[in-house]
């Protein structure tokens, strides 16, 4: 029998008009008013965020500037100031990591927070969205909508249900509901182009969507089509992950003798590097600067490293480096206290670059 | 030092001789080839090291003077190679070495051999005889996955397993594994060694038709043999090897038996849009078809369709079209066995046209998809 979970608890918060609200704030002049962050309206930029009054005029981000003007020839255009913006976005994410160890940034004005265990130890998500809301506001005077739900993908919509300032809750029981009187278009992940076909085909809520087989879906719109057919009935297993950036992996122990044997410390290294592959592999990034690290019985150090052409994961490149820098240390005449391995330099390896597995020898 | 020899009769010889020198970071010394001619037995021996494998043959010729040097392996060997097929007189002369041919004169540097090391004869009357042919084919079929990398030791040569009745070859680099076992009627002792795959390649080149058995000679920490005129000594690389039957998958559940050649026609075909980083070819079997596919961001995509006979449902698996062709390749067989279960495990093929005292195993670690 499969253990049962319990129900995920998922905040999705998303700050109203972020660019423009910052503006605003900090020009009060602004308030009210239709409020333009981006490009000239005679450039070539276009709209980053307006606010909700600029929105009654047909205008939304990623519009030309030109555009908006024309649609309202008496907005205010602002260029944005991103060091402030992203000032505003450290506040609120450091909010966020009070209440959870799991708090997943999209962008710098939306995060997804899993409170299932939560730092104060709160039962009710809705709570903490509230409190959460209340403590941005006190802190940076600004607005935000949140989503509550059992998943990401509805905590998502919910946030977006009752904009700007609102909080919305959906239940395990209410999903359906929702879900099935939602505008095709309000899917997330449903662009433009996929909704007017969808629309197209006769498929214009979630109700219409989820009376498409799986099948259907497949062949309508390729792989994707499987997301869909998940997502309208509220099945969305991805999990809320941290994803720092990640500028080393490395291995490292001090034994509890000092250990003189080149065997021993190859037979260390080797497992090293297996560890450090696993984890490069898991974080999916490749490195290029192999470090090997040593400390002898006196505390003196040594660290030497190498940095090679192409970005690697693979065990074998790592431990042919490390026995070629074990070359340049003491370690044939020293004992050792304490021996490691870290590869840095790190790049993102292709989203899921293909593998060649490894048996496990 | 003096004597003549044919240049046909040496070169192959040489040329030989010179494959043991090391190309990367030698020792000076052993950059050269130990010469030595000997009046009494009328050949000349020729030798090289790398230290880990040492290489030793003789020429009959005829001999006027004997002596002793070490010269330069390249110069010597290029020297040989560019004269005309007709006799070759060698003398020392004034410290150097003279060579003439025909209407050619070369006066060559040589060293002296006091730093070359060693290469001492073996006793031979713990060595037995076996089939050559059979040795090379069992080097031939396993050490395509001998790893290149020294991280494991182990890896970086090819086990032998045997007694006097039965034999293995096993190598693998963790990616891939060859497997070839026969039984055998031999009158010697168990041995368990890991041999250099430089050696054993190299006992690989020198065995022809005209001589079926070739001379063993293992030892403690090296394995000679003796085969024609050549005495070829290796090393053994000390280390435990893995346990590599507790990985092989020998009950995988989904067996498919296919046609070798227009299998790997398909995925040459298929692998010319293949990524260049990661050489991906996805195999899709469905029921009573296999469709594989290639695809790259830069150059597009290609698929072609094979029919087949299956019983299981949908399995889709990743491969190094690179390493799959080379192990379809040395199966030399028309029909080759599958056996797979997923797409993330071993996958094993047999030559099931084997005789019955022979089997060969290929293990083929899949590529992991994107996106799984």
């Amino acid at each position: 029998m499969k253990s049962e979970k319990p129900i995920r608890k998922i905040i999705h918060i998303d700050m109203d008009a972020f660019f423009a609200a910052v503006e605003v704030r900090d020009h009060p002049e602004y308030k009210g008013k239709p409020l333009i962050v981006g490009g000239d309206p005679n450039s070539r930029g276009v709209v980053a965020t307006c606010s909700y009054e600029a929105r009654k005029y047909g205008i939304h981000s990623a519009m030309a500037s030109a555009v908006a003007y024309r649609l309202c020839p008496h907005a205010i255009f602002v260029h944005g100031r991103h060091e402030v913006y992203s000032q505003v976005s450290k506040q609120i994410r450091k909010i966020f990591v009070e209440y959870s160890h799991l708090v997943e940034p999209v962008s710098i004005d939306e995060a997804y927070l899993d409170v299932t265990y939560n730092k104060k130890g709160m039962k009710s998500a809705t709570l903490i969205a509230k409190d959460i809301k209340k403590r941005i506001y006190q802190e940076t005077g600004l607005t935000a909508s949140a989503g509550v739900s059992y998943n990401m993908f509805l905590a998502k919509i919910a946030s977006d249900m009752d904009k700007p300032d609102g909080l919305v809750v959906i239940l395990p029981d209410k999903a359906k509901e929702v879900l099935e009187g939602l505008p095709i278009g309000k899917f997330y992940g449903i662009g433009k182009v996929t909704e007017k076909k969808m629309q197209m085909l006769g498929i214009h809520t979630g109700k219409d969507l989820k009376a498409q087989t799986l099948e259907e879906l497949v062949r309508l719109f390729g792989k994707v089509g499987k997301y869909y057919y998940y997502i309208v009935r509220g099945i969305d297993k991805r999990e809320v992950t941290t994803e720092r950036e990640i500028k080393s992996i490395g291995h490292e122990n001090t034994f509890a003798k000092d250990i003189d044997d080149m065997h021993e410390m190859k037979e260390y290294l080797e497992k090293c590097a297996a560890k450090i592959e696993e984890r490069l592999k898991k974080h999916n990034v490749a490195g290029r600067t192999i470090t090997l690290k040593i400390r002898y019985p006196d505390f003196y150090r040594a660290t030497r490293s190498r940095t090679i052409l192409k970005p690697t994961q693979d065990k074998e490149v790592i431990i042919s480096t490390v026995n070629s820098l074990l070359e340049e240390t003491l370690v044939k005449k020293c004992s050792i206290r304490l021996l490691g391995i870290s590869v840095s330099k790190l790049e993102k390896d292709e989203i899921n670059l293909p593998y060649q597995l490894t048996l496990k020898l | 030092m003096k004597f003549n020899v044919h240049r046909n009769q040496i070169l192959q010889k040489v040329q030989f001789i010179n494959s043991i020198v090391p190309v990367r970071n030698p020792l000076q010394i052993l950059t050269n080839i130990l010469l030595e001619a000997n009046s009494e037995k009328g050949s000349i021996r020729l030798a090289a090291t790398d230290l880990e494998v040492s290489a030793v043959t003789e020429v009959e010729c005829n001999v006027l003077e004997s002596g002793k040097i070490a010269i330069p392996a390249k110069n010597f060997t290029d020297i040989i190679r560019a004269l005309p097929d007709d006799e070759i007189h060698c003398e020392l002369d004034n410290k150097m070495l003279n060579i003439k041919c025909q209407h050619s004169e070369f006066s060559l540097i040589f060293a002296d051999t006091e730093d070359f090391p060693e290469i001492p004869d073996r006793e031979w009357e713990n060595s037995f005889t076996m089939d050559a042919d059979l040795f090379s084919k069992l080097v031939e079929k396993t050490s395509f996955a001998v790893s290149e990398h020294i991280g494991r030791p182990a890896f970086s040569g090819i086990l032998w397993e045997l007694d006097s009745k039965k034999q293995k070859m096993v190598a693998t680099d963790g990616k891939r594994l060859g497997k070839f076992e026969t039984t055998l009627n031999l009158d010697t002792d168990k041995i368990d060694i890991i041999m250099p795959i430089k050696g054993v390649n190299l006992v690989r080149r020198i065995i022809h038709a005209d001589q079926p058995k070739i001379k063993i000679l293992p030892e403690e920490s090296a394995i000679s043999f003796e085969y024609d005129s050549y005495k070829i000594y290796s090393r053994l690389i000390e280390a435990n090897y893995p346990d590599y039957e507790a990985v092989i998958p020998y009950d995988n559940s989904k067996i498919i038996e296919i046609e070798v050649e227009p299998l790997i026609k398909a995925i040459q075909r298929v692998s010319l849009l293949a990524s260049e980083d990661n050489f991906k070819v996805v195999f899709n079997f469905s029921k009573n078809q296999l469709q594989i596919h290639s695809e790259d961001i830069d150059k597009g995509s290609a698929e072609e369709i094979l029919e087949i006979e299956n019983d299981f449902e949908k399995i889709q698996i990743g491969f190094n079209y690179k390493y799959l062709i080379e192990i379809l390749q040395l199966m030399n067989t028309n029909i080759v066995q599958i056996k797979l279960e997923n797409s993330l495990d071993p996958c094993i093929f047999y030559n099931i046209e084997y005789p019955e005292d022979q089997k060969n195993l290929f293990l083929l670690m899949p590529l992991r998809i994107a996106n799984e």
